[in-house]
């Protein structure tokens, strides 16, 4: 686990939860695991704010526990890392929600990422209480449509059950933790990973060929029967029927060209969509390892075009391509002068993107009698960027605080303006009629602290796209 | 008075007669054998035909053949002193690849400044001439006098007095991507079945090259492995995809077609952090932090 790693976790816990839970997090991390005396020793906190402190995140699964079952023996808590890091990834999740299912689904998500894990009788409950609020006609919140939306949730596999939560003996839960009926209730992240994954598919292609060969994918993906957090590395297989029969109810434009278009997306070099037997009309399936090793490969790439200019990255491409490849082949390739590719060549070495392969052609080991060979080590490159991925939402996150910091009483006065304005409307009083609390150059000057903050989340979300690409070559790499 | 040439008796033409139906060489026996003659009588002729240069020894392993001379390389040697022919023959044997000086001294076995010598002396004969490659200017390469370089000394067509043609290489880029562009947009409009589409747009090296040749930009006519490299590029500039297919006769062919869409610019590199070449500084509070970085303040108030 990087430094980086290390102060994003604890700045996502310290803006959700507070300096207290930031504190323990911190000392979790800084520990591979921990029994409650330690935590207490080496935070100075009471045993109550520990216990606190651990249920709340444990209920967030920032901290997972585990017990040995015996009685009298202690019970361990460590961070657990892929869970904290899903925490950037809420707004997309809540965002993926209410696109597919309406503002209720998005309300119901957003009460469930808040409370971490919770019963479907506080859901809901919250839920009304909240939708209460916001409608001005109390008492038009249907329960029933709560429960069909809860329902709807569960088939997607967007929640799921939190079997998890309670130890088998050892520490008792946390009395925050109600066990109505027995079930608990959490956000499943990765099934929206999946549909994250499905997007990235079809967008990828569209780029790369056109629309139509994208719809055929979107097919193919929406017939896939895998279980949700299953890692397998292809998707189910399709006939060639079932693809058309999709096709017909999406676009029947393209039910002709369906052939084609398969033909196209099995012969390409990506591998992506691959055909598996011949029989009646062919089966075909989506290679997921390959699809996060190009999509891996195409970030890399554009962060060495961006970082070192078009030349370099094409140089990079070269490497990339031929993996282990010599100096002088390299240059010839290149179409660009001997010095500039040796120049650039060795840029991308000093900055780690290239590694060196020694091939000695005689046991003395002699410099003139070794081939030294150039290669991308995909692997090592993924994680060192997937740090600086971390360390850029940090830092995104430090100058929003600074900026808001800056601004906090302008912010207040607005957050105050607008609950004025939201009481006076309840009362049934024009919001004209009400006496403008912020000056013109109050509201010049938080207008462009706004702009400031949503340029810092458009930036968190571009990145979030890199985080997933590297995460799930990373995965891809290690299950293969 | 001139020298008298050389008469040849029937034993040594019967030799060059055997050694000229075998160019590749023959050893004692088979000289024997194929030639009909005695040991002794085929020993005198073979040191004749040594010593008039006639033909050359060599060794494959353990085994020694002998083969006929060029007459023409005899010509070229003719008047030279033995150190003379010993380097003329190692520079001539490197062909129009050429070979580097420290070789042609570990090869013959001769001191530096000898040889320096005796590669002025040859120079001034005009029967080599040195050569600057362009890979490595401070190399001397040395070559026969009438041989045309290599490739890989002169660079090619993208090479003009030494220097890479830059300029060149990029417009010959930007028109054969206009040209797979205009032939994938035309190739759209006319087929709707999208496989009978990319079957139209996709070129083969012979089309780009013709359409190079129309353009009339290249003073030189172009190699296909030229034309070839210019496509490679814009293939590794994420510009244009190559597909292989087995043509006639089942030999390998490869086509080449513009993609629809430019490569775009993804995630972390659209945020100055994920560009940035001190990023492994940064930290808050330090020398190097987000909130005094200058590259971050020039992306927020772009």
């Amino acid at each position: 686990m990087t430094t980086s790693i290390h102060q994003l976790v604890v700045s996502l816990v310290d803006d959700l939860f507070g300096v207290i839970c930031a504190k323990a997090i911190a000392t979790l991390l800084s520990n591979k695991r921990l029994n409650m005396k330690d935590i207490i020793e080496k935070t100075g906190f009471d045993r109550r704010t520990v216990n606190q402190c651990l249920c709340v995140l444990i209920k967030h699964r920032f901290v997972r526990f585990e017990g040995s079952g015996e009685k009298n023996q202690p019970v361990w808590y460590s961070v657990d890392i892929p869970h904290s890091l899903n925490l950037p990834f809420y707004p997309m999740f809540v965002n993926i929600v209410k696109q597919q299912h309406g503002d209720d689904a998005e309300i119901m998500l957003e009460e469930l990422l808040h409370q971490g894990s919770t019963s479907r009788e506080i859901l809901l409950e919250t839920c009304m209480t909240r939708m209460k609020v916001s409608v001005k006609d109390q008492g038009s919140v249907d329960a029933d449509k709560l429960n069909s939306v809860f329902e709807v949730l569960i088939s997607r596999s967007y929640i799921e059950k939190a079997d998890d939560l309670l130890p088998e003996s050892g520490e008792p839960p946390p009395k925050k933790c109600k066990t109505t009926g027995g079930i608990m209730w959490r956000v499943n992240t990765q099934a929206f990973f999946n549909f994250m994954r499905d997007t990235h598919i079809v967008e990828f292609v569209k780029n790369r060929f056109d629309e139509g060969a994208s719809e055929v994918v979107s097919v193919i993906l929406t017939l896939n029967t895998q279980i949700c957090g299953d890692m397998s590395q292809c998707s189910s297989s399709v006939t060639y029927d079932q693809v058309l029969h999709g096709l017909k109810n999406k676009n029947p434009d393209l039910v002709n060209f369906a052939k084609s278009y398969l033909d196209i997306l099995t012969d390409s070099d990506l591998g992506i969509v691959k055909l598996i037997d011949e029989y009646g009309g062919g089966s075909y399936l989506i290679n997921f390892a390959n699809f996060y090793q190009e999509f891996a490969k195409h970030h890399i790439s554009s962060i060495v075009r961006e970082r070192f200019g078009p030349k370099c990255h094409r140089i990079f491409a070269i490497v990339l391509a031929r993996n282990m490849i010599e100096q002088k082949q390299v240059s010839e390739l290149a179409l660009m002068p001997y010095k500039d590719a040796k120049e650039l060549l060795y840029t991308l070495y000093t900055e780690n993107f290239l590694e060196i392969q020694e091939l000695h052609r005689t046991p003395d080991f002699s410099p003139l009698r070794t081939f030294y060979l150039f290669k991308v080590p995909l692997e090592k490159l993924t994680l060192k960027l997937l740090d600086v991925c971390y360390k850029a939402i940090f830092n995104l996150m430090e100058i929003r605080k600074a900026k808001l910091d800056e601004n906090s009483r302008l912010v207040d006065k607005s957050l105050r303006a607008d609950a004025a304005v939201m009481v006076a409307t309840q009362r049934g009083i024009s919001p004209n009629d009400l006496e403008d609390m912020l000056t013109s150059s109050e509201k010049q000057q938080l207008g462009s602290c706004m702009r400031l903050v949503k340029r810092l989340d458009l930036g968190e979300i571009n990145i979030l796209d890199s985080i997933t690409a590297l995460t799930h070559f990373g995965t891809s790499q290690t299950l293969s | 008075m001139p020298p008298r040439a050389a008469v040849l008796g029937g034993n040594e033409n019967k030799l060059l007669e055997v050694l000229s139906q075998n160019p590749e060489g023959c050893t004692d026996k088979l000289l024997q054998q194929k030639a009909k003659l005695e040991k002794s009588a085929l020993v005198a002729s073979i040191n004749k035909l040594l010593k008039l240069g006639r033909l050359e020894i060599k060794s494959q392993g353990s085994i020694l053949i002998y083969q006929l001379r060029d007459v023409k390389s005899n010509e070229a040697t003719k008047g030279m002193g033995q150190e003379e022919k010993i380097v003329f023959k190692i520079i001539e044997e490197a062909g129009n690849k050429g070979i580097w000086v420290k070789e042609i001294r570990t090869r013959s076995n001769l001191q530096l400044t000898q040889l320096n010598k005796v590669l002025k002396s040859l120079e001034g004969k005009k029967s080599i001439r040195s050569v600057k490659p362009v890979n490595d200017s401070k190399k001397k390469i040395y070559m026969v006098y009438d041989l045309k370089p290599d490739s890989s000394l002169t660079g090619g067509a993208w090479y003009g007095e030494n220097d890479f043609e830059t300029e060149f290489v990029d417009i010959l880029g930007r028109q054969t991507l206009t040209f797979l562009q205009r032939q994938r947009s035309h190739a759209e409009v006319q087929h709707a079945d999208p496989a009978s589409a990319q079957r139209h747009m996709m070129c083969d090296i012979k089309q780009v090259k013709h359409f190079i040749s129309q353009l009339g930009i290249s003073k030189v006519e172009l190699e296909d492995a030229e034309v070839k490299q210019i496509l490679e590029s814009l293939v590794f500039d994420g510009l244009v995809s190559r597909i292989h297919t087995l043509g006639e006769g089942g030999k390998k062919q490869t086509f080449y077609g513009a993609i629809k869409h430019k490569p775009l610019t993804t995630g972390i590199s659209r945020v100055p952090c994920g560009v940035c070449p001190i990023i492994s500084q940064c930290i808050p509070g330090g020398l190097v932090s987000p909130q005094t970085c200058t590259y971050m303040k020039e992306w927020l108030n772009f």
